[in-house]
């Protein structure tokens, strides 16, 4: 009987699996993956490190559960090279022949070259083994480089612990990817309030020190601390399969078609480490995004099993809780669409503040600090493409509303 | 499109051969529930209404849908649900004013009548000339030449 | 699963009963920002809606998810949560556009509506009607049956007449 093999063992690797359990009892399914550890959530690591989650919470599954939904598992192996026309997995221990490949490798942090990279105290946060590292090394003055979601949430984390954090940010604002100038101000904002210091505009040029990181210096300033983080970026794990011959795309994620089929037969890739059609603009796109790895997993376990299956592609979904205070973005953001003719839609009420990007009469992005109410009926908008006017025709019309009940708590950020 | 399921509730006499028909060629069964047509009926008041989806120009049904899974297709004209992205919310079944939008409890998925792509078992199997398939312009016409022969006759016509 | 929560909004007067009776029983105080089920109020045009989660039979919001706590219970469909695993990092409210997720600021986690197993209290208080305890199929017979009687001219007639 053929078997599937899964690489990974991340979101997208286990939605593979429990997709293709659910869909096909019999057929065995083995999981490699090069950490000793059962599925947790890479998303709530920062809160683990704030003590607001157990580290035994961030875990969602047990060993146990893989045997119990018929997983063979082999946990602790780094696949070394993959032969595509034998279709057997070579590490150092054992060879794996496979009939179907899933491919859910991820990303890995990086540290970009910069001169004291390699002293004690430099961390990133992607793994559990990198939170266990940063609790035991017992951190005070803490530099975090970059401002991505991770960054910011980690930078939060540690000032809670009582660490006294500093944010260094290459960009103009922070959160570049993630939030317009305006609202991450208004984050930065926060962030100071409580006492974190915000950089923004600076470059690292190095870090220096004796064995342990004593200063950061950047173009700027010298930094005195004893930790930095890095949360500067992520590098798809792809060299194993592109050796193997798997084709990669231009921004260096693994190239697959809408099925998540890699350019060899039988091969499929989910996941972090594939790049995707962006739902929005149709361009490829590198989400790493949980929500989008397990969809995305979905998809390539139901084509491995022969169900076709199309991806209707990934959209960025972020929720930041800073302080309390919720922040959102979904879609794209203004500097995506620098030069696209976009409308903005832009409002406050007392705590409140959104701000939506229409563009051709549909609204292609929204971000909000403070709310959560309303925004899924945004989201699903957004998703279905329904242009504005259609929106308002509906609307305005309470016989038709109360029809669409979901679309009223909509109406308030909509209107012009 | 220029054919539609013209139904006269006036000549329905709630056999329910439609309903039949229509599961048995969906679903491979002779549930009703599992039918995509439907006949409203109130026996102490003596009505029988066959209900069937109406194709709306602008459908209650596609615009509430919260993930696209209902479409109005522009070359076809008909109204569908593409059972791979339903998320089986149950929206639609709230949204039809008829009280159309179908849901399959066991499946999970909102299901609506395709007109089985252009030839109704409903139609062909309703006996007593209650449902028919046929062009907007010709049924008008039918209205229209009925209703005349009602005034010319002297009577009020009842509808 | 059977019976659902089948709203009605036409006949919904914005009462607040559902949301009381569902805080009440659920977190024992008399305090609608606790229930599971919220209306949506336009005071000004008059339209009153409940909102409250459709239990999805292929939720979004368990896609969503960043720690998997959102699944199915196979023996009743509803969407059920593992309370303890949430972190309350609302994914769940961004991916449901039914505002079917609400924060329970007292056990700091996010929760749903599950029907009070199988005998809901918003639908016993409910005074006009708006909220009703049925199966789908019995919700779109009455449907089906008021478009009848609304073409036959004889609206009144029929139980669960909207109009």
């Amino acid at each position: 009987m053929k078997n599937i093999v899964i690489i990974g063992n991340g979101a997208a690797a286990n939605s593979a699996a429990e997709t293709i359990r659910k869909h096909d009892l019999e057929v065995p399914i083995v999981m490699v993956a090069r950490e000793n550890l059962p599925e947790y959530s890479a998303c709530a690591l920062p809160d683990c490190l704030s003590g607001w989650v157990d580290r035994s919470q961030l875990f969602i599954k047990q060993l146990t559960d893989y045997p119990q939904m018929g997983i063979q598992t082999r946990f602790g192996l780094e696949i070394k090279q993959i032969d595509t026309r034998e279709r057997i997995l070579i590490s150092d221990q054992e060879t794996i022949a496979y009939d179907q490949l899933i491919l859910a490798t991820g990303s890995r942090a990086i540290i970009p070259p910069v001169p004291g990279r390699d002293l004690l105290g430099n961390f990133v946060v992607k793994t559990v083994g990198d939170i266990d590292a940063i609790l035991a090394y017992k951190a005070r003055k803490v530099v975090v480089v970059g401002s991505g979601n991770i960054g910011i949430e980690v930078a939060e984390a540690l000032q809670i612990s009582g660490c006294q954090v500093t944010i260094v940010e290459l960009m103009e604002a922070i959160l570049p990817r993630i939030f317009d100038q305006e609202p991450a101000g208004r984050i930065s904002r926060i962030l100071s309030d409580r006492g974190i210091q915000v950089l923004t505009g600076e470059r690292v040029l190095k870090i220096s020190g004796d064995q342990r990181v004593e200063t950061v210096t950047t173009d700027c300033r010298s930094i005195a601390c004893d930790t930095v983080i890095w949360a500067a970026g992520v590098k798809q794990n792809v060299e194993v399969a592109s050796a193997a011959g798997v084709k990669l795309g231009e921004l260096g994620g693994i190239e697959v078609n809408s099925r998540m089929q890699t350019n060899i037969d039988g091969i499929y890739a989910c996941g972090d480490c594939i790049e995707s059609i962006d739902m929005l603009t149709g361009y490829p796109t590198l989400s790493l995004l949980w929500p989008n790895a397990k969809r995305q997993g979905q998809i390539a376990a139901l084509n491995c099993l022969g169900q076709e299956m199309a991806y209707e592609g990934a959209v960025s979904l972020v929720a930041e809780d800073i302080y309390g205070i919720t922040a959102v973005s979904m879609g794209l953001i203004s500097r995506a669409l620098a030069r696209e003719e976009i409308r903005v839609l832009e409002g406050q009420d007392n705590e409140l503040y959104w701000r939506v990007l229409v563009m051709d009469d549909r609204i292609i992005g929204m971000q909000t600090i403070g709310m959560s109410y309303g925004l899924g009926a945004v989201m699903a908008l957004m998703k279905n493409r329904t242009p504005l006017s259609e929106f308002h025709r509906v609307a305005a019309d309470p016989d038709l509303a109360r029809r669409v009940a979901w679309y009223l708590p909509a109406q308030r950020f909509l209107q012009e | 499109m220029n054919k539609m399921l013209v139904i006269d509730y006036h000549k329905c006499v709630g056999c329910k051969t439609c309903e039949m028909i229509c599961s048995l060629v969906h679903e491979g069964v002779c549930a009703p529930n599992l039918s995509r047509i439907r006949i409203a009926k109130d026996e102490r008041a003596g009505w029988n209404v066959p209900i069937s989806c109406a194709m709306c120009e602008k459908p209650m049904c596609v615009t509430v849908c919260p993930v696209g899974a209902m479409f109005r297709n522009r070359e076809t004209g008909l109204v569908t649900v593409d059972e791979k992205r339903c998320i089986g919310c149950r929206q639609c079944v709230q949204a039809c004013p008829f009280g159309h939008a179908n849901f399959n409890p066991l499946k999970g998925l909102a299901f609506k009548c395709d007109q089985c792509d252009g030839d109704p078992q409903c139609a062909k199997f309703c006996w007593t000339g209650a449902i028919s398939f046929e062009a907007i312009e010709l049924s008008l016409n039918q209205r229209r030449l009925e209703t005349a022969e009602k005034i010319t006759r002297g009577q009020t016509p009842s509808y | 699963m059977n019976k659902h929560l089948i709203i009605d909004s036409v006949k919904c007067t914005g009462c607040g009963l559902c949301e009381l009776a569902c805080a009440i029983n659920k977190t024992g105080q008399c305090q609608p920002y606790l229930a599971r089920i919220k209306i949506w109020r336009e005071e000004t045009r008059g339209i009153f809606v409940p909102m409250t989660c459709q239990h999805c039979d292929n939720p979004p919001c368990a896609s969503a998810c960043l720690m998997n706590v959102i699944t199915k219970d196979p023996a009743t469909g509803l969407t059920i949560r593992r309370l303890e695993g949430c972190i309350g990092c609302r994914a769940c409210q961004l991916a449901c556009p039914f505002e079917g997720c609400s924060y329970d600021y007292l056990q700091e986690v996010i929760v749903n509506c599950d029907h009070c197993g199988g005998n809901p209290e918003c639908v016993k208080y409910c005074p006009t009607g708006a909220l009703r305890y049925i199966s789908t199929a019995e919700a779109l017979d009455l449907e089906r049956s008021a478009e009848a009687a609304r073409r036959c001219g004889i609206a009144g007639l029929v139980k669960g007449d909207r109009r």
